[in-house]
């Protein structure tokens, strides 16, 4: 039961961060190539690609 | 109740991403138009290189030690930056400092600049200004390669204490 109720209140969670984390990759990706540096100066951009991985991966193998 | 808490996780997830976004700008693109670069001499930063070749250099208590001329750092800067000042403080023992050469053509290819000015500081440390146009300066890339040169005069090596660069919009 309770259980359940996780599952209900995780997936979309994990759903909207692959979402969102995907989006923001891409767009820093887009910004470090017309402007190189602009990102990667600061911090590593991969980071919040294998955060949307991460949480596509959890989606896909626990709950399809 | 469900619904309430995924409404606020779903605005804090969205919001996230635009405080990179501001945190981002506000870090390249500075309000009062300067952005100052402290060298770390143990670590690579994303703006500037470690000091290198390695072998070249002997880092000790918070000193990097110059043993052979020339060495280089680089700095990755965006190309609304269009000056630099280096403030280099640097104390001789057996070299000087002769200047800082950037790269102005591809292969070696470096003009070397003197300090435009000197100040002497406490316990023999002196602290040498350069002015770059970085419009200039060659680039491969995003990437400017600077050399610092030295003099060597009796057996010894030049100390470096502080290396800060501040890019001018």
């Amino acid at each position: 039961m309770i259980f359940s109720r996780i599952d209900n209140f995780l997936k979309p969670i994990l759903r909207l961060i692959f979402r969102v984390s995907l989006v923001t990759f891409l767009f820093l990706l887009t910004l470090e190539y017309v402007f190189p540096g602009f990102v990667t100066n600061w911090f590593n951009p991969i980071w919040i690609l294998i955060l949307s991985l991460f949480c596509a991966i959890i989606v896909i193998t626990c709950y399809d | 109740m469900n619904k309430r808490w995924f409404a606020i996780i779903k605005i804090l997830v969205i919001l996230l991403p635009l405080g990179l976004g501001l945190w981002l700008i506000n870090k390249n693109v500075p309000v009062y138009g300067d952005l100052v670069i402290n060298a770390d001499f143990q670590h690579a930063q994303g703006a500037l290189s470690l000091i290198g070749p390695e072998i070249r250099t002997k880092y000790q208590d918070g000193v990097l030690a110059i043993l052979e001329s020339p060495v280089y750092f680089d700095l990755r800067s965006l190309p609304w930056f269009k000056a630099a000042r280096i403030y280099l403080t640097f104390k001789s023992q057996g070299a000087a400092l002769e200047g800082l050469a950037p790269q102005v053509g591809p292969g070696w290819q470096y003009q070397l600049i003197k300090p435009m000015v000197i100040m002497d500081l406490d316990d023999g440390w002196q602290k040498a200004v350069f002015e770059f146009n970085l419009t200039e300066i060659y680039q491969a890339k995003n990437v400017k390669r600077f050399l610092i040169s030295t003099i060597p005069q009796t057996d010894g090596g030049l100390l470096i204490k502080d290396l800060t660069i501040i890019l001018v919009r």
